[in-house]
């Protein structure tokens, strides 16, 4: 047959395509076990570090330890429920009132966390998620995951925070596609340290969550609900902004509701 | 892959299993005809992922194992390949190859696929790679196309580990993880040093790998004029 014949190009690339497919597909499924362990090891991981239970800058743990650690902490996985409310706003500086859907309710599903993604595909239209209680000196945790979007991509992590829900006891991020050196530097403990002691309530109780700006080191410190944010990736610190107000919202009743 | 790589073509039917061109194959990349060093290729991951060496380490060896697996699997299909689709064919089995590795290395080293982040997927994109599987694989035989990949990748890993060695001493004051530069001497400890916050950034590795060709261009006599 012509090796530049029409027909001879499109068995073979379509050959070539079938049959490096077939290699890859059976690369993933003899692996996939392993790497799903792997990200499920990453996450628990990172909930400790978030939680300030571990510092791996302070020496690295191995992994045997950090799986027994984590046995203490409690994940929960909870269901969100909303409920139209009347909202006041201001519009061309008149006082208005509108319906919106909010979430006001906050409940234990009763799911376990390794049931959470089969019962999130089986049912896209309940809220749920989940919170991960630790305990350290007698005081207790509360770890949330945030997520959201970037520049770039997705960005997964965790936020956690003090017994009065109020002070930031630790950020991370586990998984991301941000530009290395730049954005990237959102998953690295020289910023993230910038985030712990931050508030996210203002003294009248109201959620203003916490804004990633560009400024000075120092500049923050006084005020409790900024955080300086990377040079060079002003949009990833925009949608970490973004995010973590809009988890913090979705959890807010949650929060209340503990005591 | 505006690279001038000679190629090696293939004057008898009887080549024999590790006669001058074999030898020459696995050679001349690490010195005479560095891919890194004299072609100037795979600058970009030679830059990002020099911070440490075990990094490097695990880099260098996914390169190994892409170069050495393309170069046999497009030898090995190299009179089936039709003419005008040959490159995307290269670079599906490139793709495929660093998929398998990116695979493996988030089954087996997790923490260092982390670490290595976009870099190991850009192996595809690494000039060196195509570079080899069309000057040289397309033209010869498995066995001289497998010591080719392995000497080009063997040249780039030496110049990466020479690169990543001093960036981390210079800029941790550690190799591999062990302190070389002991505590005490540091400026915080009252001592008087102070490590080169420059050399943990891109432009340090830009001007060792300078430094480097530098050093290996005086020694072998090179020049861009003949």
């Amino acid at each position: 047959m012509n090796k530049n014949s029409n027909t001879y190009v499109v068995l073979f690339a379509a050959s070539v395509c079938v049959v490096l497919a077939a290699g890859l597909a059976a690369t993933f499924h003899g692996l996939k076990t392993r790497i799903d362990s792997n990200k499920l090891f990453d996450k628990q991981r990172n909930v400790l570090i978030a939680c300030g239970l571990y510092d791996p800058t302070a020496g690295e743990k191995p992994r045997a330890d950090l799986e027994a650690m984590f046995t203490k902490v409690q994940p929960k996985v909870l269901e969100f429920f909303k409920s139209e409310v009347e909202e006041e706003y201001r519009e061309r500086g008149e006082l208005r009132k509108r319906k919106v859907n909010k979430i006001t309710r906050a409940e234990d599903s009763g799911i376990k966390l390794e049931d959470l993604e089969k019962e999130r595909r089986k049912n896209p239209d309940r809220i749920l998620g989940e919170v991960y209680v630790a305990e350290d000196g007698g005081k207790k945790i509360y770890c949330i995951p945030i997520s959201g979007y970037g520049l770039w991509s997705w960005l997964y992590g965790f936020l956690a925070l003090e017994e009065d829900r109020n002070t930031v006891r630790g950020i991370t991020f586990y998984k991301h596609g941000e530009t290395p050196g730049l954005g990237g530097e959102v998953d690295k403990a020289w910023w993230q340290n910038n985030w712990k002691g931050k508030k996210i309530h203002d003294s009248s109780g109201k959620l203003v969550s916490i804004t990633v700006l560009k400024g000075q080191g120092n500049e923050f410190a006084p005020d409790g609900h900024k955080v300086d944010g990377i040079s060079g990736a002003t949009i990833t610190s925009n949608g970490v902004t973004k995010f973590v107000k809009a988890d913090l919202k979705k959890y807010e009743v949650y929060f209340k509701g503990v005591n | 892959m505006t690279a001038t790589v000679d190629t090696l073509v293939e004057a008898k039917p009887k080549p024999s299993f590790f006669g001058k061109k074999e030898k020459r194959a696995v050679l001349d990349p690490l010195w005479d005809d560095n891919p890194i060093s004299l072609q100037v290729l795979g600058i970009c991951s030679a830059l990002a992922v020099t911070i440490k060496v075990e990094q490097t380490l695990f880099m260098c060896g996914a390169v190994i194992f892409v170069l050495c697996m393309s170069n046999v699997l497009i030898s090995l299909m190299r009179d089936l390949i039709p003419n005008n689709i040959r490159i995307i064919v290269m670079l599906t089995v490139i793709s495929s190859v660093v998929t398998i590795v990116s695979l493996i290395l988030q089954a087996y080293a997790f923490d260092i696929s982390k670490a290595l982040s976009v870099f190991v997927g850009l192996i595809v994109t690494n000039c060196i790679v195509m570079g080899r599987a069309e000057a040289f694989a397309m033209a010869n035989r498995p066995w001289r196309s497998f010591l080719d990949g392995l000497g080009n990748a063997l040249g780039y890993t030496w110049i990466l580990i020479a690169v990543a060695v001093f960036r981390e001493l210079l800029g941790d004051g550690k190799v591999l993880g062990a302190r070389i530069i002991p505590e005490s001497w540091y400026m915080d400890q009252g001592g008087w040093y102070v490590n080169n916050g420059l050399m943990v950034l891109a432009p340090g590795a830009f001007i060792l790998l300078g430094v480097i060709i530098w050093i290996q261009r005086a020694i072998s006599g090179y020049s861009e004029d003949n």
